[in-house]
């Protein structure tokens, strides 16, 4: 074998130890948010959508990210859904394989066809649901939700204090990661990208 | 030769340095800083949000917001109480002599209840601020994507 011929077969491998090195290093393989592990088993639900109704079974395969509020509070709602739309925006073509859910605890003021357009105002994938007050509060106390209707003596009539955090499925449906209401656009797509490199 | 490059960079730093101007209105011993109202539609509702110094010696208040383009308002307080977003309606928000208090999303809020219209944003919407001894004044709001 030449000299020339050595020289150059080991910075290829050099190079090609390098390149998983610096892969490695920019590829993220913890969490933001806080890991269930193992992922929480969840029963199957069926709520309603301005296009009609959904089940968590009818999207398998995708990482379902749901959140829990009411379009009643411009607030930490519109922050949310917006920090989604980012999160989603950042992941490109891979965001075909994630679904936004939004559920309302508020169903008497939130129908259907209010909430559709509304969550679609962050982006046209993101879909709305509602229900019955029934169907809503068994939903919420199977993925851990907490809401309370306060009455006030204003125009309001009432307000929801409502779980703000975010749940991330798997995509066999389980409950695999929280997001707290501080995390950022960056955190959540990072996360996203991970658990999307799982099969 | 290196000469035109540094007047050049100065120029930059110079037009960078009056980029968009923060709006604010002062009024007596209050400033309205930057207050903007987030995109909604019609019929829906959406919160308003500024920064609000007082350079006073004396403690005063917000006490009223009032839109002409919302069918009611209300001042709330958001707080994240745990994992729980509770949200309180408020009479009032101080603002302490000398200080200044934040309207920002997760904390204090002026609530438009039942829009008229559609606010898109680069919309302004009219706003009267009612403060407990400065009195009312009217404030434009700018319209942004939250």
């Amino acid at each position: 074998m030449s000299k020339n011929l050595l020289l150059a077969l080991s910075g290829l491998v050099a190079g090609a130890i390098l390149l998983v090195v610096v892969y490695l290093l920019l590829t993220p393989t913890t969490l933001n948010g806080t890991q269930i592990d193992p992922p929480k088993e969840v029963s199957d639900f069926t709520l309603t959508s301005d296009t009609g109704p959904v089940s968590l079974s009818d999207l398998r395969g995708k990482l379902v990210v749901m959140y829990f509020g009411y379009t009643f509070c411009p607030d930490v709602c519109p922050a949310t859904l917006s920090k989604l739309n980012k999160a989603l925006e950042r992941l490109g073509k891979d965001a075909d394989q994630v679904q936004v859910i939004m559920v309302t605890v508020d169903p008497e003021r939130d129908t259907a066809d209010k909430l559709g357009p509304y969550v679609r105002r962050f982006n046209p994938q993101f879909t709305g649901l509602s229900g019955t007050a029934e169907d809503i509060a068994k939903v919420a106390k199977e993925f851990g939700i907490f809401y309370e209707k306060k009455a006030v003596a204003t125009a309001a009539k009432y307000l929801v204090d409502h779980t703000a955090s975010v749940l991330v499925l798997d995509r066999d449906g389980r409950i695999s990661l929280i997001w707290p209401f501080e995390i950022e656009a960056a955190a959540m797509a990072s996360d996203l990208r991970v658990l999307l490199r799982k099969r | 030769m290196k000469l035109p490059v540094f007047f050049l960079g100065l120029c930059v730093l110079m037009l960078s340095a009056c980029g968009p101007q923060v709006q604010t209105t002062k009024f007596g011993s209050i400033e309205i800083v930057d207050p903007y109202v987030e995109t909604a539609e019609s019929g829906g509702n959406t919160d308003a949000y500024m920064v609000l110094k007082n350079t006073g010696g004396e403690a005063d208040a917000l006490v009223k917001a009032e839109f002409p383009d919302a069918m009611d308002s209300e001042i709330h307080e958001t707080k994240m109480v745990g994992n729980v977003m509770k949200m309180t309606h408020l009479d009032a928000v101080d603002i302490p002599a000398n200080g200044q208090v934040a309207l920002k999303p997760g904390s204090f809020h002026a609530m438009m209840m039942g829009l008229k219209k559609d606010l898109k944003a680069g919309d302004k919407v009219k706003a009267i601020l009612t403060f407990a001894k400065a009195g009312s004044v009217t404030v434009e709001m700018e319209v942004r994507n939250p």
